[in-house]
């Protein structure tokens, strides 16, 4: 009874109150905009609120007989105003599409009073645009991982990774979602591309860290990425040749919602098999994807949402009869999501999802075939829940079900060497309260609790984060425990080969505290400035044993990986926007820290990762100029860290006969010194068109440059030691295009 | 236009700005001058010679003339026993006395060198034997046994007589209580045939870079059983298979020196950087020095390699 009282205390709702609700989205194609500013403003202090992720916004309590001004708010829109005055009782529903303002994009910026509005406060967290990573270089295709590599925090491993290192985390630590579909190797191309077709992605948003109750299973940081619903307001068609793929988007409207179609395609393979005779061998290689989506809206309260994902990545090469090499892996994902707003303040989504991540290397070396296969099934059962409890309380809540079906196989010499196959579940269940106390202050209080079955491990993690602004000043911090189940294993050199183990009663799971503060300053719509710290403190790290025998009978996690590892991450970020006008862009600096401690790697003392950077800057920058458009980036990053030699010595093979002698060299400190600092420069021009009532855009694309050849990683042998560089510069061209 | 244009002028000038690398920065604070022992006992053969080196300096070629360490006090113990070993005839190459036993199994056997105010010590304990009870040449479709093999005695015997590549040679011993196994494979005619047909090798430059010897990784077999890769094979003629149950010295010295396989080149190497982590200090088990005191027992198989017949 207690908690009731104290409930009522929370949440002083007045049933005589009215309530306005609804669901925002662009006029143009209908498509939801999530976290649009929703403000009241009347005689009282504003209320304001944000739309969800799904665009819909709910205010309770407003008190009724008071004319208020509504102002519907999102970048790069015209904003909604519209006089509202409610009386009591009332529960307005209010769907409002607001218009793309083009004009703000070109030209003219709208100096907005921003103190008021509300917007997600959430430290480390970034709201990324697609369209903005459309118009940066890249190089071949746009990819949406390696554009992140550009914000402040995050790192690329090597030219050829899509891989995200995230505050001085590995790519294991950040959960990726696509829909909220779990992708377990988003990558392509042995990592260099992402799996993320561009033209399909409506939006992503990145949580660097501190990461709200809502999300969990990783121990720093979690992207996620919408694709679009489809345009409801009529049929559209865009695509694009590249020298790497071609790609199509076929979306249109349905009776009462919208359907999605895009695919993507390499088409390399028919080029390398135009080349490959009797006297050149040459591998086979392309790879795909594909994402569907169908929205249906069966009232104005009730939407259905059936997605999918499948993509695939496929080599070989058929040496002779005796030897050939064979790779496939890819990942499946689908979605069956119902949206259901119970009430005007009750908004719940409830999802039925599966994800499979697959690969399979099949070798034949000179007559002696090895066969390595791994898996990784979930089917996942989820619910959420916003309740809008008060004009100061939104209180989200949810559960997940999960069970995962994870198989692996290694077969040499057709002596089977390794087989296995788990099957542990997980169940996770959070609140969180977004508190509003004061029109300045912004809380938001979580819980997450999770069970994993492997192992029988239960955790409770508290999350927190506040915002205070004053003026175009906001403050903010955030903090929580975080807890990993699954741990990836990799190499990035080779992707293709990534697999993931969940942890059993061997090994504790990892587990991180992280804290993160920070002030943001917008003096208007164009700039943007945020200064960000943070801290994150991690326990029961693991790292794949280098040292185990070829074919050693695993039983437990601990046969493998090497346990027990601590570590933290620690920097500060500074992060410049220019958000509009002709010239746009950002200036990214990271002073990064981290490190690694393991008793039984580096002789127990701590070590740097080899993600470690101390310095990151970025440079991004845009400039239109009628249909023509240039683009330019500039990296710098500290060298990453590598292992020195410090003696040569020598012994004899041990099983050689006459024992031959090796010339060998012997490594310092694990990660003890450094490689040149990186530096690129990449340039872009971009021109629109019109031709045949089409809309199209023809680029060129330089990656690289000045061609500097930065280092990757250091041969040693019984010579001089070899740098091996990274890539050389890299033109491209294409053209995309929309009717 | 004119602040991209400035801001773009000023990347390029950064970018212009190319670090030269210092070779001696690729290494890390010197470690030369440690002892480095290499001595491993096998069963039922006599003690082992003992090599004594030093590391040198990471920046110079590696020269075991001038890396052999020629003064040193060398000892081997076992039991109440102990061996003091004299200087052999080439630099750092010390020779067991006479009159020294056979190494015998399930046995702990201490290694102690000292030089110039260095010590280095280690110990092994031997494993127990280990007999090969079965080799048998296997259907490599069905893996039905085709036809048992004489032991290594009779090589040389119909039996013993394998065409490249047809069938799958498989060997059965009873495991031991050891750290793992390791096998190698010796080619005893160096004037044999290359065997291998393949478009990967296809000239005599390529051909002449394949070993008449190798070895295997750190296995554990822990079934006792071992099916030999045809991929080891490159040359026809009578051939050797040896294996080794290893103690954990010798097998924590294989399994993180990646040196001891080599890549297709014949050049061992390591990474040392982004690309892997396994360049990492081995597991040498000796006390104030590196190198290896280990030990092992052996048994071998026998066997001829026929070329194939033309298709």
């Amino acid at each position: 009874m207690k908690y009731l009282l104290l409930l009522s205390m929370l949440l002083p709702l007045s049933v005589r109150a009215a309530t306005l609700s609804g669901f925002i989205a662009d006029q143009s194609n209908g498509e939801s905009l999530p976290y649009a500013n929703v403000m009241l403003k009347g005689s009282d202090r504003p209320i304001v609120a944000l739309s969800n992720v799904d665009g819909y916004y709910a205010i309770q309590g407003v008190p009724e007989d008071i004319p208020y001004v509504l102002t519907i708010s999102y970048i790069g829109y015209i904003s909604f105003q519209d006089t509202l005055t409610f009386r009591a009782g009332d529960t307005r529903r209010l769907d409002v599409q607001l218009k793309p303002d083009l004009i703000v994009v070109e030209e003219i910026v709208v100096e907005g009073k921003r103190e008021d509005e509300e917007q997600l406060i959430q430290p480390g967290f970034v709201e990324v645009e697609t369209a903005k990573i459309r118009e940066l270089p890249s190089i071949g295709e746009t990819d949406i991982l390696r554009s992140l590599h550009l914000l402040p925090g995050i790192q690329a491993a090597s030219d050829i990774s899509s891989g995200l290192y995230i505050r001085g985390g590995g790519p294991d630590q950040t959960l990726i979602l696509l829909d909220q579909m779990p992708l377990y190797n988003p990558s392509h191309a042995f990592g260099f591309f992402s799996t993320f077709n561009p033209d399909a992605i409506r939006d992503m948003s990145l949580h660097k860290g501190a990461y709200p109750a809502k999300y969990g299973g990783r121990l720093g940081s979690v992207l996620d990425v919408h694709n679009k619903d489809g345009n409801r307001k009529g049929f559209d068609a865009s695509g694009g040749v590249s020298l790497i793929a071609a790609r199509l988007t076929l979306e249109g409207p349905t009776s009462k919602g919208s359907w999605m179609v895009s695919g993507r395609r390499t088409y390399i393979d028919p080029l390398l098999s135009f080349i490959r005779n009797e006297d050149t061998d040459v591998p086979a290689y392309y790879f795909y994807d594909l994402n569907a989506k169908l929205n249906q809206d069966f009232s104005d309260n009730d939407k259905v949402q059936i997605s999918g994902y499948f993509g695939r990545d496929d080599l070989s090469f058929d040496v002779d009869e005796d030897s050939f090499f064979g790779i496939r892996w890819g990942n499946t994902a689908f979605l069956g999501k119902w949206t259901h707003v119970f009430s005007p303040a009750l908004f719940g989504n409830f999802v039925v999802a599966g994800s499979d991540y697959a690969s399979k290397i099949e070798l034949n070396i000179l007559d002696t075939p090895i066969l390595l296969s791994n898996s990784i099934t979930d089917f996942t059962i989820k619910g959420d829940v916003d309740w809008f409890a008060a004009r100061d309380h939104a209180i989200s809540g949810g559960f997940l079900a999960t069970r995962y079906d994870f198989e692996f196989y290694q077969e040499f010499n057709r002596s089977s060497q390794f087989d296995l196959s788990l099957k542990p579940s997980l169940l996770s269940a959070y609140v969180q309260d977004h508190w509003q106390p004061g029109s300045a202050t912004d809380i938001r209080l979580g819980l997450r609790s999770s069970y994993f079955s492997a192992g029988d491990r239960f955790h409770v993690e508290p999350r927190l984060s506040m915002s205070y602004r004053r003026g175009n000043w906001r403050w903010k911090a955030a903090g929580g425990s975080f807890h990993q189940y699954l741990q990836l294993v990799t190499t990035e050199l080779f992707s293709g080969g990534d697999y993931w183990v969940p942890l059993d009663e061997s090994v504790d799971p990892g587990r991180s505290w992280q804290s993160v503060a920070g002030v943001e300053w917008e003096p208007s719509e164009r700039y943007q400035a945020t200064v960000e710290a943070y801290y994150t403190d991690m326990a029961n790290l693991i790292v794949l044993d280098n040292r185990i025998a070829a074919d050693i009978d695993a039983k437990t996690v601990e046969d493998t990986f090497v346990s027990g590892g601590t570590g933290y991450a620690t920097g500060v970020e500074v992060f410049l926007q220019r958000r509009t006008g002709r010239l746009t862009g950002w200036i990214g600096y990271t002073l990064g820290w981290t490190r690694r401690k393991f008793a039984e790697l580096n002789q127990g003392k701590t070590f740097p990762p080899k993600y470690d950077r101390r310095h990151d800057v970025s440079f991004v920058s845009n400039y239109r100029l009628g249909r023509w458009s240039f683009g330019a980036n500039y990296v710098y990053g500290t060298g990453q860290a590598f292992t020195p030699a410090s003696a040569r010595y020598s012994l004899r093979s041990p099983a050689v006969p006459h024992r031959q002698t090796e010339s060998l060299v012997l490594p310092s400190d694990r990660n003890s010194a450094r490689l040149l600092p990186y530096q690129r420069l990449d340039l872009n021009v971009k021109m629109r068109f019109r031709a045949f009532g089409v809309d199209g855009e023809f680029y060129v694309q330089v990656f690289n440059v000045f061609n500097r050849r930065n280092e990757w990683f250091v041969i040693f042998d019984e010579s001089d030691p070899d740098v091996v560089k990274m890539l050389p510069i890299v033109p491209t061209l294409g053209i995309n295009f929309d009717f | 236009m004119k602040y991209f244009v400035l801001m773009v002028g000023c990347l390029i000038a950064l970018v212009g700005c190319e670090a030269e690398r210092d070779p001696s920065s690729l290494f890390g604070p010197d470690a030369s001058g440690v002892l480095v022992v290499d001595a491993l006992l096998i069963v039922d053969q006599p003690l082992p010679r003992v090599l004594v080196s030093e590391t040198v300096n990471a920046n110079v070629r590696y020269s075991e003339r001038w890396a052999g360490v020629g003064d040193a006090e060398v000892v081997i113990t076992q039991g109440g026993q102990t061996f003091l070993y004299s200087l052999g005839s080439s630099s750092g190459s010390y020779m067991p006395p006479p009159n020294a036993p056979l190494v015998v199994p399930n046995t702990t056997y201490h290694l102690r060198v000292q030089s110039r105010g260095r010590e280095a010590t280690a110990q092994t304990i031997t494993p127990g034997r280990l007999d090969i009870r079965e080799a048998t040449l296997l259907d490599d479709e069905t893996l039905e046994v085709i036809r048992s093999l004489k032991r290594y005695e009779d090589g040389n015997v119909e039996e013993n007589r394998v065409v490249y590549q047809d069938g799958l040679l498989e060997m059965r011993f009873d495991p031991l209580p050891v750290s793992g196994y390791h096998i190698a494979i010796e080619n005893l005619d160096p004037e044999s045939d290359f065997v291998i047909y393949s478009d990967l090798i296809d000239d005599e430059d390529e051909q002449a870079e394949f070993e008449r010897y190798g070895s295997s990784p750190a296995f554990e077999a822990a079934d006792g059983i071992v099916r030999f890769p045809w991929f080891a094979v490159a040359y026809a003629g009578p051939h050797v298979i040896r294996i080794y149950a290893v103690d954990k010295n010798w097998f924590d010295l294989i399994r993180s020196v990646p040196e001891f396989f080599q890549d297709d080149d014949g050049n061992a190497f390591q990474l040392g950087g982004l690309a892997g982590d396994n360049f990492e200090r081995p597991l040498f088990n000796v006390d104030g020095g590196i190198g290896i005191f280990g030990s092992a027992s052996a048994d071998s198989v026998g066997f001829v390699v026929l070329p194939r017949p033309p298709q």
